[in-house]
This record gives C-alpha cells, sequence and structure tokens, in this order.
C-alpha cells in the first residue's frame, strides 16, 4: 500500500493502518531496533511501541516520509531502551561500541551545544563527505550497524572500515572544534 | 553523556541522508531463508502465543501481530504487563468491567491502573534461570493489563510525593509525566544518572525503599516499584530524588569489566494530576 494512503487510515483512525504499517515497515524497523539492542525480544517491544508511537503521533504529524519518519521514532525509542537497560546491566547491542567511539568525536571544555544546532552542524559536516562514507558513517552511528556487518556491505575487510570511520570521527572532531562547538 | 548528546542530535538529521544509508540487505541463499523464517516462527511463538489466545495469534492477525495486546476500558488504553503477571482465580477486589477481543476483563475501582482480563494462556507465568517464561498446556487465566501511562514508568514515593525516574519519563502525551522544560531542567542539572563519586555535595542518606510491587504506583513514606532501593535527598529541595543504582561498563581502556555504583535521577511525577 502506498504511504499516502496508510497515512489516511490513520488519519480515519482506522487500526487498519497498524497493520499496514506492520507488513510494510515491520522487517525495517526490527533492523534498526536490532542493531542498536541486540536482542529479539527488546527489538520486538520496541518496534510494537513504535508502532502505537505512530498512532499517536499521526494525526497531527503527516511524515512526508514514513520510511524515515518510523525509522527516527524507533531508533530513539530504542536508544532510551538501550540507556535504560545500560543501567542495570550491557546489552549485546552496538549502542555501547557506538557510543564509545562518538566520544572520540567530542571536543573538551565549555558550555553545552544546543541539540538543534549541533543537529545542523552534523548536516553541514555529512554534506561534505563523499557520498558513500557519508552512507558508511551513517549506518555505523544512525543504523549502528555492527563492523563486520558494514565490511560485508562494502566488500572489504573490517580493520579497513574501522579506518574510515576513524578518519571521519577525526573529521568530525575537528570540524566541530573549529565551528567552536563544544558539547 | 556527551557522545550521547551527538547520538540524539545525529538522530535529527534530514529524511534524505536516513533513506540514502538506509543498509539493503545482501540476498541470501534459500536454504538460509528457509532457516530464518523458521527460527523467526519459533520466536513468535515463543515470545507472543503464551498469552495470546488461539484465535488472535500475531500470524492470522497482521494487526494483533503489530501491538502488543491491550483493552480499553473508560477511554484508557491498558497494555498487557511486560512482566506477564497471572492469576488461576480473580484477584479480591476486581469485578466484571466488560468484554474485549481477549476475553472478560475486569476492574478495581480502588486499582484503576490495572484490569485483569480472563484469556487463555500457555504459560504459568513464571520465568526459569534464562529469563524465558515457563510454557505449559493451554489454560485460563487472568491476566494483568497496565494503563499505558504506568506501564514501564519506575517510581518511588517519599513522604506521599510520587517521583520518576529521567530513565522512564515521558514529556509528550495527553497526559505527560513530567513537563518538557522540567525534565531538560533535571538533565541539565543532574544528568540522567550520577556516579558515586561526583554524588552532590550534601546528600542524605533518606532509608531503604519497600517495594511495592510491579506495575504498581507507590505511596506513602518511602517505597520504590523496582525493588528495595536506597534513596537519598538533598536538604535544600525537594524537587529531586537519588535512588541507588550500579552497572558495568568494558571500554577498550579497561581491563575488563568494571562495576560502577551511583544514583539514579527521579523528578516529581506529574502524570496522575
Amino acid at each position: 500500500m502506498e504511504d499516502e494512503r496508510i497515512i489516511e487510515l490513520y488519519w480515519a483512525r482506522s487500526e487498519q493502518a497498524i497493520a499496514e504499517t506492520a507488513e510494510k515497515y515491520g522487517r525495517y524497523c526490527r533492523t534498526v531496533a536490532r542493531n542498536i539492542l541486540g536482542d529479539e525480544h527488546d527489538s520486538e517491544e520496541c518496534v510494537n511501541d513504535t508502532w502505537l508511537r505512530a498512532w499517536d503521533s499521526i494525526p497531527p504529524a503527516q511524515p512526508p516520509r514514513l520510511r524515515a519518519f518510523l525509522a527516527r521514532i524507533t531508533r530513539n525509542l530504542a536508544l532510551h531502551r538501550a540507556e535504560h537497560r545500560d543501567a542495570q546491566k550491557r546489552g549485546g547491542g552496538q549502542y555501547v561500541q557506538a557510543l564509545e567511539e562518538l566520544h572520540q568525536c567530542i571536543p573538551a571544555g565549555g558550555d553545552p551545544a544546543e541539540s538543534m544546532a549541533l543537529t545542523e552542524l552534523l548536516e553541514r559536516f555529512l554534506a561534505e563527505l563523499k557520498p558513500e562514507n557519508r552512507r558508511l558513517f551513517l549506518r555505523r552511528y544512525w543504523y549502528m550497524c555492527s563492523i563486520r556487518e558494514l565490511a560485508a556491505a562494502e566488500k572489504t575487510g573490517e580493520s579497513v572500515v574501522k579506518m574510515r570511520l576513524k578518519r571521519m570521527r577525526q573529521a568530525l572532531r575537528e570540524y566541530l572544534e573549529k565551528e567552536g562547538i563544544t558539547l | 553523556m556527551k557522545e550521547k548528546k551527538l547520538l540524539y542530535a545525529l538522530g535529527g538529521i534530514s529524511d534524505d541522508y536516513i533513506e540514502e544509508a538506509f543498509p539493503t540487505q545482501r540476498k541470501r541463499p534459500a536454504w538460509r531463508r528457509l532457516t530464518a523464517i523458521a527460527a523467526c516462527l519459533c520466536l513468535f511463538a515463543g515470545i507472543f502465543a503464551l498469552a495470546l489466545p488461539r484465535e488472535t495469534s500475531p500470524a492470522e492477525n497482521p494487526a494483533d501481530a503489530a501491538l502488543p495486546p491491550y483493552v480499553v476500558h473508560e477511554g484508557c488504553r491498558y497494555i498487557i504487563s511486560s512482566r506477564i503477571a497471572l492469576s488461576e482465580s480473580c484477584p479480591e477486589g476486581f469485578v466484571f468491567g466488560g468484554e474485549s477481543a481477549f476475553g472478560e476483563y475486569y476492574v478495581n475501582q480502588d486499582m484503576p491502573e490495572w484490569v485483569y482480563v480472563y484469556q487463555e494462556v500457555y504459560t504459568n507465568g513464571q520465568v526459569d534461570a534464562s529469563g524465558t517464561l515457563e510454557r505449559t498446556e493451554p489454560h485460563m487465566a487472568y491476566v494483568r493489563y497496565v494503563d499505558e501511562r504506568i506501564r514501564g514508568r519506575d517510581f518511588v514515593s517519599v513522604e506521599g510525593e510520587i517521583y520518576i525516574s529521567l530513565w522512564s519519563a515521558q514529556t509528550y502525551g495527553d497526559r505527560p509525566d513530567v513537563r518538557p522544560e522540567a525534565y531538560d531542567t533535571a538533565l541539565e542539572r543532574w544528568d540522567i544518572r550520577i556516579e558515586e563519586a561526583r554524588a552532590p555535595e550534601g546528600l542524605q542518606i533518606l532509608g531503604t525503599a519497600a517495594f511495592s510491587g510491579w506495575d504498581s504506583v507507590p505511596q506513602g513514606k518511602l517505597f520504590s516499584n523496582t525493588g528495595t532501593e536506597t534513596v537519598a535527598v538533598l536538604p535544600d529541595t525537594d524537587e529531586v530524588v537519588f535512588v541507588s543504582t550500579e552497572w558495568y561498563t568494558a571500554a577498550a581502556d579497561e581491563n575488563g569489566e568494571t562495576r560502577h555504583t551511583g544514583w539514579n535521577v527521579y523528578i516529581r511525577w506529574e502524570g496522575n494530576g
């Protein structure tokens, strides 16, 4: 079913909207959740919560791209769940590792940056990357694919992927420093 | 926390980049796909079928597969407890409240945050050492469903005031747990969790909160719905309380796993207003 039709179902408060969303994007959202959480049960609950959140959000939301809209919800829910779980015990997902890697991008000292301003800067940074590097960066830090998955997708070794990511993290750190951003 | 800010800020990038980077999956041989499908079916059976009646099992009804089982009573949505709390007999004080897709449900005016649905289940509600629900022959039981505005929230009550963990507080919806500005202020001031070494000056141990039970809203002098926890306060404010916690990390520069102790930050719950 077309996304526009699914969104119409949400606006009509038809529960068929959930069924259609699950059928079309269930696998996709499960991938997003599983990459972060590394646990099938947690991921399934996270995806179920995504449908509830979408139901609560549309209307009034009218997302121009349903897939990205759902992925964003799933990612946020999974991050919160990973944080909560991490408070008790480490999980098997990529969340902790990705967090540790991103720590290297943080310039030292200063006042907190506004999240919106940071997002805009990140977008500008991403725009300057070559498309293949941008995809790799986002697959690691947005979708949280494992290094092994990325190496397989890129048809290269894990060490090459790690090196490319490391260079981009260094570039991001320099970019943020140059922009006067401190977190 | 700084890297978390980066991670969340990255979440706000444009749809174009999200779509562009979508990791397409490589085609796998047919036998591997079949194995994966079989594994998924087993997983479905394990997770969902235990607490769902046969006629609405996820495989037969996509809508039920998409949502956790829930019932609506007087405009409030009750979602099946994540603890899968079962009872062979109708819990005391609960009376017939209506019919749901899963069976008759029972309500209690003194316990408005729960309803019980009398439905077919495939588990006794017990969890084994691996964390898996024990499977049984199908039988009827009273299954707890929890007000969606309570489910998954970590609370403590201190002298009758209810506080919610920043980990579980939601700032949106018809009845948010806390206002976004209160949440942001607390996050900025205290962080979501504080390591023991950074504990605020003047922190005073109030005592050990008694366990009020899962899915409950604790009431009274000192109670918690997540277990018996040590609660601490600051003498000059009652806007925040601190609840003991521990966690583990194993970063690359650590020698194995490191245990940390500290405090989860709780602020006043506004969801009961």
